[in-house]
């Protein structure tokens, strides 16, 4: 599965993948750092009224305006409050750049090709299947990958897998 | 050179804003509270002057700038309006009119007429020095708190002193003999900028000026092609004489060369900066009218080498090739005229890079004689005589002084030996519409930041710091204004090709009609301008298909044989109108009713129980079109809703009114720019929202008692109609506190009146609407935008058409 999706993976080298390690609802999360353009802390989020709610609003960036998913919420976990642990990752999908609000940042590290694996069935069941790429495997951890473009919306979704946030419309 | 290209867009310009002024100072005369047309006339002033000093007109921007003082403190309530204030700025009005008046009549004399008699005439107009003096007197005598302004007035009034001497100077020159080709050379500033010339204008007619003598160069291959007349080879006599060489210059532009007129305008530009143009071959006429094929060539006298020349007319883009050869007068120039390449490479030093501070330095004189090297000194006083065969040869005599390291500025030799020169400096260029876009957002982003100073330094109290902050706003606000008029675009642009599609199809239909375009001068924002085209045609061809009856069936209603449509634009604060009315059949909305019935957009009830008003929006409903037959032009259901959408995304409004056998009208209400909202800011819960203008009506309060309840909707009585309400707290999911009063922003939307119930009036604002982009945003509906606050935070801008 996670080969199929290659065009995104400019990270890759020889040695592996560099990636963001991100955390929500206890489980550790992998963004291609080639993906990322920064990561704040959240500032003021101005909400959006009749939303979806996984949209958590917008935010300034130094002037451009940027929605800002929760991905709490956009993964069918439950919300959690914002503390000076939550940060915004900003990525760019395709030509639209989103703010993803997570519980907190972990580290950057550098994660070799042969230990990326296809999602195992037991995460599946957690998150709908039609938002990972995959997982990658290091000694006693697991980290998911996200379909960004898909998490985001920015890409449709195939609608009977549809979960969390598009139930909430 | 000639600025009357756009002394017409000045000339509309200035018209519409006196036209504005004269309205809101009628207003205030009414009611002199009313900030808002104290803003509006403090804005046009300022406009104004914008203009004027883009035109170089010294006296408006004088009389204008004081205005401006004045009402900013009018403004600042250091000043109260009062019956006498008023009567002032409409003497300013009328002082203004007459000074536009007479700008637009000295434009239009030719220069070098010599008849200018014309502006002494203006008897009717209060003398522009009388009033500005009675300015000047209050806003001096008023006592200022604010430092700044009364240190920048006094500033700008010795300033202008300086230059109103000047002026009269020059305006004595116009009546003198000798005028000039450019009676205003030599002036003021403003009169400078207009006529300086940017790059390297200002070292080079030092250079020219003051080398004297070069060797001619003599190389006779002859092949006698082109006759000189009699001028011209006295030009080149007299030029040789004083030192120079003449040249011709052969100039081959690129075969993808667009606009091969400006390109060789440019040359010509070039070239004449560096020297004399004695003549241009094909006629400049035909240059202008691109009369030519690819190359062309410039016979000129200079002084410079033939390296520099080269090498400027080379750094203009769109030449393939040029080359250069020298005449002689020995040979007569005539056969001299060849087609030889000559490189000069004799030239001691590259005189192009001696600076004006030096040569103002200068004293000694060197006389115009022919020398064979070029003289070590180099003068400060270089006195060409004015021969009668060559009429522009000035006579050019530095005053150190009077330049004090301005250098040059004022001081230029008309490039033209010839009497009526054709050839227009550069006064615009292309910029891609991206780059103003850039800019536009750029200038917003300076607001904001302005204002995020403005509150971060609030708690300072340094006065100094407001006055540079005021200052900045000033110029910020005045940098938007600019940016925004340049993305825009006269309507004509799209209009022109309405009136022939407009008679081809009526010719279709056979049907008679008049159609009246008004107002193609208005401007709009280009964005906006390209987005309304088909909405435009849209409803043309509407009002030609279904309006307009035949000749015949107007006839037998007793109407005019030939119909008219009118399409007229016009500008209201910030925005643009546009109209489109016909007197044909109107719209029946008895008809509406039932089609929307059958289609089953409505049931029967409500069929029943809508108003005409509301029934006549039925046509901007998605899928509806009555048309009993459909014709190859309109009337196949898609359409009005499709207007309809188009326009309110560009933060526009339609409205349409119709009596049934006489007469439908389309009101199209678009802002001037798509970047820039006047919005109402509004508090609801804790959380604040912007509310366009363009929806907003007016604003109320009302008692909670008077809320009544109609088919479980909020309603309240205003002004004998029932106007619904929209609490935003219930639609945006906030909780509602039970208040005694209510406040209501009174706002329409495609018609339809509604009441928006929020907690509290923040004041208006002026917002840089910015976009932002989710797809999962995309079923968000309500939303026009967002924009950044004076405290960094965001705001979201409701847009009322699609709230509900």
């Amino acid at each position: 599965m996670f080969g199929e999706t290659s065009g995104e993976d400019s990270g890759v080298s020889d040695e592996g993948l560099q990636l963001v390690v991100f955390e929500l609802s206890g489980e550790e999360f992998g963004v291609d750092i080639m993906q990322v353009s920064e990561i704040i802390p959240a500032p003021e989020i101005t909400r959006i009224p009749q939303a979806p709610e996984c949209v958590k609003g917008l935010i300034n960036l130094r002037g451009k305006i940027i929605v800002v998913i929760d991905l709490n919420i956009r993964l069918g976990f439950s919300p959690k409050e914002s503390d000076e642990l939550s940060r915004i990752i900003i990525v760019e999908v395709g030509d639209t750049v989103i703010g993803m609000l997570v519980n907190s940042v972990k580290e950057v590290m550098k994660l070799p090709l042969s230990s990326i694996e296809p999602t195992p069935e037991m995460i599946k069941s957690k998150i709908n299947a039609e938002y990972l790429k995959g997982v990658g495997k290091l000694e006693d951890r697991l980290l998911i990958f996200l379909n960004l473009a898909k998490v985001l919306g920015e890409e449709e979704v195939d609608e009977l897998n549809q979960l969390s946030c598009e139930e909430a419309l | 050179m000639d600025l009357s290209k756009y002394m017409g867009i000045f000339r509309e310009e200035s018209e519409r804003n006196l036209k504005q002024l004269n309205d809101s100072l009628l207003a205030l005369e009414q009611n002199p509270e009313n900030m808002e047309h104290v803003n509006i006339v403090f804005r046009l002033a300022h406009t104004f002057k914008g203009m004027a000093a883009t035109m170089g007109f010294k006296q408006i921007v004088e009389l204008t700038h004081e205005m401006e003082s004045l009402i900013e403190k009018i403004r600042t309530q250091q000043l109260k309006l009062d019956a006498p204030l008023i009567d002032l700025l409409f003497e300013c009005l009328d002082a203004l009119e007459g000074l536009v008046e007479n700008a637009c009549k000295n434009e239009g004399i030719k220069p070098g007429t010599g008849k200018t008699g014309e502006e002494e005439k203006s008897k009717t107009y209060p003398d522009p020095g009388e009033v500005l003096k009675a300015l000047r007197t209050i806003n001096t005598t008023t006592t200022t708190t604010t430092k700044e302004k009364t240190i920048g007035e006094q500033a700008f009034s010795r300033d202008k002193d300086g230059e109103a001497e000047e002026d009269r100077d020059n305006e004595e020159d116009r009546d003198s003999e000798e005028v000039p080709i450019y009676p205003d050379e030599e002036t003021s500033p403003y009169t400078e900028t207009r006529e300086e010339v940017p790059e390297t204008r200002e070292g080079t007619s030092i250079t020219e000026s003051s080398s004297t003598a070069f060797q001619i160069t003599e190389e006779g291959i002859s092949i006698a092609e082109i006759e000189f007349s009699e001028k011209e080879r006295a030009a080149m006599e007299e030029a040789e004489m004083d030192g120079a060489k003449v040249m011709v210059a052969h100039i081959a532009l690129k075969a993808t060369c667009l606009l091969k007129s400006t390109c060789s305008a440019l040359v010509i530009r070039k070239i004449s900066e560096s020297g004399e143009i004695i003549r241009i071959f094909p006629d400049i006429n035909e240059l202008e009218e691109e009369n030519f094929g690819l190359d062309f060539e410039v016979v000129f006298s200079t002084k410079k080498d033939e390296y520099t020349i080269k090498t400027e007319i080379n750094n203009i883009s769109e030449i393939e090739d040029m080359s250069l050869r020298s005449l002689s007068s020995e040979q007569g120039y005539g056969e001299a005229y060849k087609k030889t390449v000559h490189v000069h490479e004799k030239i001691p030093e590259n005189l192009s890079e001696i600076s004006p501070e030096i040569s103002s330095e200068i004293s000694s004189e060197i006389s115009p004689e022919i020398s064979s090297e070029i003289s070590p000194e180099i003068s400060s006083e270089i006195s060409s005589e004015i021969s009668s065969d060559s009429p522009s040869l000035e006579k050019i005599d530095f005053e150190p002084e009077k330049m004090e390291g301005e250098a040059v500025k004022g001081r230029k030799i008309p490039f033209f030996s010839k009497p009526d020169p054709k050839i227009k400096n550069i006064k615009s260029v292309r910029v891609s519409t991206e780059q103003l876009d850039k800019l536009m957002n750029l200038a917003g982003e300076l607001v904001i930041t302005r204002s995020r100073i403005n509150q971060l330094t609030r708690e300072f109290k340094s006065k100094e710091l407001e006055e540079t902050l005021s200052e900045l706003r000033k110029l910020t606000r005045e940098m938007q204004e600019e940016v925004i008029e340049a993305r825009m675009v006269p309507l004509d642009h799209i209009l022109n090709i309405f009136p022939r599609m407009v008679r081809d199809l009526a010719k279709s239909e056979n049907k008679k009609l008049d159609f009246i375009i008004r107002g193609k001068e208005i401007k709009l924002d280009r964005t906006i301008l390209d987005e309304i085209g088909d909405p435009l045609v849209h409803l043309l061809r509407n009002a030609v298909d279904h309006g307009i009856e035949s000749p015949e069936k107007r006839l037998e209603l007793g109407k005019k044989e030939t119909g008219t449509i009118m399409l007229t634009a016009s500008r209201q604060e910030n925005y643009v109108i546009i109209k489109i009315e016909d007197d044909g059949q109107g719209i029946d909305t008895e008809e509406l009713r039932k089609a929307a019935e059958e289609k089953g957009i409505i049931s029967r009830e409500e069929a029943e129980q809508l108003p005409d008003r509301e029934a006549i929006q039925l046509i901007f409903t998605h899928g509806f079109s009555t048309a009993s037959r459909v014709t190859d032009v309109s009337g196949r259901g898609v359409g009005m809703d499709v207007v309809k959408n188009r326009i309110e995304s560009l933060g526009g409004s339609i409205k349409i009114e119709s009596k049934s056998g006489k007469e439908t009208r389309f009101e199209l209400k678009l802002p001037l720019t798509i970047a820039l909202y006047q919005a109402m800011l509004v508090e609801v819960g804790s959380e604040r929202y912007a509310i366009p203008f363009t929806n907003i009506t007016k604003n109320i309060e009302i008692r909670t008692e008077a809320v009544r309840h109609i088919n479980g909707e909020e309603v309240i009585m205003e002004n004998g109609k029932v106007l619904p309400l929209l609490r935003l707290h219930t639609l945006f999911g906030l909780p509602v506190e039970e208040r005694e009063k209510l406040v209501v922003v009174v706002a329409e939307k495609a018609g339809q009146v509604i009441g928006i119930v929020v907690d509290r009036l923040l004041g208006k604002q002026e917002v840089i609407i910015k976009n932002f982009k989710s797809k999962l945003l995309e079923d968000t509906k309500g939303l026009a935008g967002a924009t950044i606050m004076g405290d960094g935070n965001v705001v979201l801008i409701l847009d009322i058409n699609t709230l509900v």
